[in-house]
């Protein structure tokens, strides 16, 4: 019975990785460092695009009210409810106050109810008025600070919320004329409860209302492909090294066929992505909650997750493959693989979310491998879908994979 | 001597190389050129040459990392063209790198090695205990290579090499950049392989070793053979030998002049070369000197011919061509 050069190659190229510690840190150490800060840091961009509880940082908006008139105070209580927004109320500093911290920026927006504001409502809000108001009756005004830095977008936002409060506030006031006198000792009605007319469902989460995907959520699938991927580095450089040394030209004496060679050293790297999968899973799980971000929910058919884990290893490993017969040095190794995964990972929304990206980019982003991937992964984790869900990108993924392994031992035959 | 000579006589050969050539890619001349020699079994063969010469394309084709296109060899009866797995298995190389990983311990590069030689499962730890013996690694089987020395690297390429038995073992370069001692410990276990009646192909820069180990040599440059013979015929070759001599004290112009007239030829005012064809002539010098009253700090006898030899027919063969 003969030793097997496929496992003495296996265990060989286990030993190797073990010992790399550059290379152990830049696979598992690297994509959990940019998982904590990035789910971290983008949590209130990913919670504000759908219907998550309001952010810690909402926009600020200040309110004097000059006028302290039950009308003033109303409109107060009115906006208050507008939860997009942070309101800061009571103080009701000057307007020359309100305008230093506005436009330092301390605060977006600023509101000022001028003196005055509730006798106006008063006139306004009759029938007359409302059918047709003159210069006394018109509707009363408030004035809005605009801070140099505020989003034309939240202006629009914030102008409708405003100018929604008022016309309600206004219209309620005038109904209120035709409500019957109270007879003596009646007590004055409950107020009526508010029943917003239109239902909201989250679609991420039916169960649960208002529940969205987190930040870590999409930067866990995302950093895991990116670091998917960078197995070409350690991968490619010790393809060179081997090179380099004579080791694979000694080799060639011993009649160890390349595939055993080959796909020997491919295994542990595999191996190494299963593990960066589980271990990017637990950092989301349990290490993210406890630097306070949200937990990762592990959705979508766990036998669609494994399948996935494997393509996105298959695409990356053919990958490194080619790049290690491609390069000549292993300075060239190393610049083919970490600036092309960089430039992957820049299209493929694995820095840079897509849904922030123009129109354009993203289409190019489509032709990126680690878009394949996140896709993939996002469609397990955002929205629990199944095998089925993934075929494309597992198929593109397979696809790579199989032309750059294909190619690339073409090339390793033809330097032999 | 300088004319293909038959060398295998009534011994089969283990080793035969007829009309080989071999040209890289793009290159504007062959790495070799019609090369034809046969080496002994049991034999020590050197193959000597200036860098290159040709002498890592002609190992790489020998020990079946390359296949021959043109030309043909045989290893043990096995052509290379045809057989080259039986080319390989037959062989063993230890090549001028460090073959071998840095950061596995030197029972893990015997490990692995022994997987891919494909060593059967119930011997290959007696082989690996044989080979770790003869280089006398013992000690440091379990320290990263990383940390040898370059003696105890020299020795682990070696042991690697030994792995699989084989029946022709190549050496290129054996013994380069090491101290003296590690060299003797590697050039000992280089004879004592040869007393197990494997056949060795060896290169080195060191022509000492080679006078030591081999019995047959061939000399190659710009990728052709420009000499092939046994050892014994170029060491008996060329002038008479010289005995070198340094004095403890400078001699004056009288002594200075007997010597001369006996035919010393003055290096400084101290050193002279003394023709000494024979061990009875140096002895004759000695008289001389101790007649004079001069006292010979340091006497060297019998400097390499092989090494005059050699620097001469490469000198006489130069070419600023390139091969590989």
């Amino acid at each position: 019975m003969k030793r097997s050069g496929f496992i003495a190659s296996v265990v060989k190229e286990t030993r190797l990785l073990m010992r790399d510690t550059h290379a152990l840190a830049l696979l598992f150490l690297m994509p959990t460092i940019f998982i904590l800060v990035m789910s971290l840091a983008l949590q209130d961009v990913f919670a504000a695009r759908s219907g998550a509880p309001r952010p810690a940082t909402a926009i600020k908006v200040e309110l004097s009210d000059f006028d302290q008139s039950d009308a003033s105070r109303d409109l107060t209580a009115r906006l208050e409810t507008v939860k997009a927004f942070g309101w800061t109320t009571g103080a009701n500093r000057s307007r020359d106050d309100m305008m230093a911290t506005v436009k330092a920026g301390d605060q977006t927006f600023g509101v000022i109810i001028p003196k005055g504001y509730g006798e106006q409502l008063a006139k306004s809000a009759t029938p007359a008025a409302l059918r047709a108001s003159t210069p006394e009756t018109a509707p009363p005004g408030v004035e809005v600070l605009v801070a140099p830095d505020a989003e034309k977008r939240s202006e629009l936002i914030f102008l409708a919320a405003l100018r929604n409060a008022m016309g309600r506030q206004r219209v309620d006031t005038a109904l209120s004329r035709f409500a019957p006198p109270r007879a003596d000792g009646e007590p004055a009605p409950e107020p009526k409860a508010d029943v917003d007319p239109v239902t909201v469902t989250y679609t991420y989460d039916a169960a649960k209302s208002g529940a969205s995907p987190s930040a870590v959520q999409q930067n866990v699938p995302a950093w895991l492909v990116f670091s998917i991927f960078f197995v070409a580095i350690p991968f490619a450089q010790t393809f060179i090294r081997e090179r380099d040394l004579g080791t694979q030209r000694r080799l060639r004496t011993t009649n160890l066929a390349s595939s055993s060679q080959i796909f020997g050293k491919l295994l542990p790297y595999y191996g190494v992505n299963q593990v960066q999968v589980v271990l990017m899973f637990c950092v989301g799980i349990f290490i993210v909650p406890l630097l306070g971000g949200e937990a990762l929910q592990l959705r979508g058919d766990p036998v669609a997750l494994v399948l996935m884990g494997v393509s996105v290893s298959f695409a990356a490993l053919g990958l490194a493959l080619l790049i290690a017969a491609i390069a000549r040095t292993s300075e060239q190794a190393s610049m083919m693989s970490a600036l092309g995964n960089i430039i992957l990972g820049a299209f493929g929304g694995i820095m840079v979310p897509r849904f922030v990206m123009p129109e354009a980019m993203r289409a190019l982003s489509g032709y990126s491998p680690m878009a394949w991937g996140l896709d993939g992964f996002l469609e397990l984790l955002l929205h629990g879908g199944g095998v089925r869900d993934i075929v494309p990108e597992v198929l593109k993924l397979g696809a790579l994979g199989t032309v750059a392994i294909v190619i690339a031992l073409g090339l390793h035959r033809r330097q032999e | 001597m300088t004319e293909p000579a038959e060398t295998g006589g009534k011994t089969a050969p283990a080793i035969e190389v007829s009309h080989l050539t071999w040209r890289y890619p793009r290159a504007s001349r062959p790495a070799l050129s019609d090369i034809s020699f046969t080496v002994r079994k049991g034999s020590c063969f050197g193959l000597l040459g200036p860098n290159g010469a040709g002498k890592s394309t002609l190992f790489s084709l020998l020990s079946g990392i390359r296949r021959p296109r043109q030309g043909e060899i045989t290893v043990m009866g096995h052509s290379a063209r045809t057989s080259l797995a039986q080319v390989r298995a037959l062989s063993g190389l230890a090549p001028q790198d460090f073959a071998f990983y840095p950061a596995l311990t030197g029972f893990e590069n015997l490990d692995f090695f022994a997987g891919a030689y494909a060593l059967d499962k119930a011997s290959w730890k007696d082989r690996m205990a044989e080979a770790v013996e003869i280089c006398q690694l013992g000690d440091h089987m379990n320290k990263r290579a990383e940390a040898y020395s370059g003696g105890l690297k020299r020795r682990l390429n070696l042991a690697i090499a030994l792995l699989n038995k084989p029946a022709v073992l190549y050496l290129d370069e054996p013994t380069v950049g090491i101290d003296a001692r590690s060299r003797r410990t590697i050039t000992d276990a280089v004879a004592a392989i040869r007393r197990t009646g494997t056949t060795i192909v060896y290169t080195s820069h060191y022509m000492e070793e080679v006078e030591a180990l081999c019995d047959e040599i061939c000399i190659v440059n710009n990728g052709r053979i420009v000499s092939r013979g046994p050892i014994a015929d170029y060491q008996q070759a060329g002038d008479p030998g010289h005995v070198h001599i340094r004095l403890a004290r400078a001699p004056d112009a009288g002594e200075r002049e007997k010597l001369f007239a006996m035919g010393a030829q003055w290096s400084d005012d101290r050193r002279f070369d003394a023709p000494a064809g024979s061990t009875l002539k140096m002895g004759e010098w000695l008289e001389t000197l101790g007649a004079l009253g001069l006292e010979a700090a340091q006497v060297r006898y019998g400097e390499s011919r092989l090494e005059k030899v050699y620097i001469d027919l490469i000198s006489d063969n130069a070419d600023d061509g390139e091969a590989a």
